[in-house]
């Protein structure tokens, strides 16, 4: 970042669009794309880095991870705090986002699992054992359009 | 398809994509050019992309919101594929149960949330009701899946 603050300003945008746009760009390809030298670009990448603020990462196609269903699950929860059982249906590796929302249901989770007949028991065992979840609403993927993952909003956290 | 090996070379490269290929073989007890080649490949297959994820880096970072849509079953997929194109929108399913299509969007302020749904969603042809609920705290997103085009 341009050193004096901890906003990225204009160049560090561009940078951070190109880096989204292929991640195994070398500092030379993004510098002629942004226009600026090879050496700025590998120290604003430092920096952001260093910040936290941008992380280079491989994203796996749920699709061809064998990850055959992914639902969208609105969860109840009765008689514990949502955050408690929010923390815990976390720790379940199938379960690949957990949100505190307004509205109806307390948290809405998003599940991956590699075939219908594994939900099941993953619904049983995991996400029944949890002390608290009630009321469970789920809607069931049936065709993916879009699943853009790369951008961390409030409060996020990476696992 | 990936296999196990792939899986491995993954778990790494979901956590730090700048890891060198060296590295990664050596805690594989791989060849360099093995993990280049198999990387090469899942990228060409478009099984992976590598990326960059950034966060909160404005002065207001983005809400994420859960939009649910009931649509005339007729225009489902017309449908699903307009709000595809808006860049607020960053995951869309079809989807059987509580909705007919899932969005899930992010914002930088209920504002462009109210204008998102009422004049881009709202107006476009088929769409009947849209349930939104607004994420207050993220507990976990995993950022090491997703589509990849």
């Amino acid at each position: 970042m341009s050193g004096t603050t901890d906003q990225f300003d204009d160049l560090d945008d561009r940078i951070a669009l190109a880096l989204k746009s292929d991640g195994r760009q070398s500092a030379q390809a993004i510098a002629e794309i942004v226009g600026a030298s090879a050496v700025t670009v590998r120290n604003r990448i430092k920096s952001m880095t260093d910040a936290g603020h941008l992380k280079i990462a491989a994203v796996t196609d749920f699709a061809a991870a064998g990850f055959e269903v992914l639902m969208m699950i609105g969860v109840e929860v009765d008689k514990r705090k949502p955050e408690e059982v929010g923390e815990e249906l976390a720790k379940f590796d199938r379960v690949l986002a957990v949100n505190l929302t307004t509205g109806a249901n307390d948290l809405e989770i998003l599940v991956g699992a590699p075939d219908m007949a594994s939900v099941s028991a993953f619904m049983q065992d995991e996400i029944g054992a949890v002390a608290g979840v009630g009321k469970l609403s789920t809607a069931v993927a049936l065709e993916v359009y879009k699943y853009q993952a790369d951008t961390v909003t409030t409060a996020g956290r990476e696992d | 398809m990936l296999d196990p090996v792939d899986a491995e070379i993954l778990e790494i490269l979901g956590r730090d994509a700048r890891v060198s290929n060296r590295e990664i073989g050596q805690r594989l007890g791989l060849a360099e050019g093995t993990i280049r080649s198999r990387i090469k490949r899942m990228i060409d297959t478009k099984a992976i992309r590598i990326t960059a994820i950034t966060r909160d880096q404005n002065n207001t970072p983005p809400t994420m919101c859960f939009v649910g849509l009931r649509v005339e079953l007729t225009t489902l997929q017309r449908v699903a594929r307009e709000v595809t194109e808006l860049s607020e929108v960053r995951f869309v399913a079809t989807t059987i149960g509580r909705y007919d299509i899932l969005c899930i969007v992010l914002v930088e302020s209920i504002d462009a949330l109210t204008s998102l749904i009422s004049d881009k969603i709202m107006s476009m042809k088929g769409v009947r009701r849209s349930y939104t609920s607004i994420a207050t705290k993220t507990i976990k997103y995993d950022h090491r899946w997703g589509k990849v085009d």
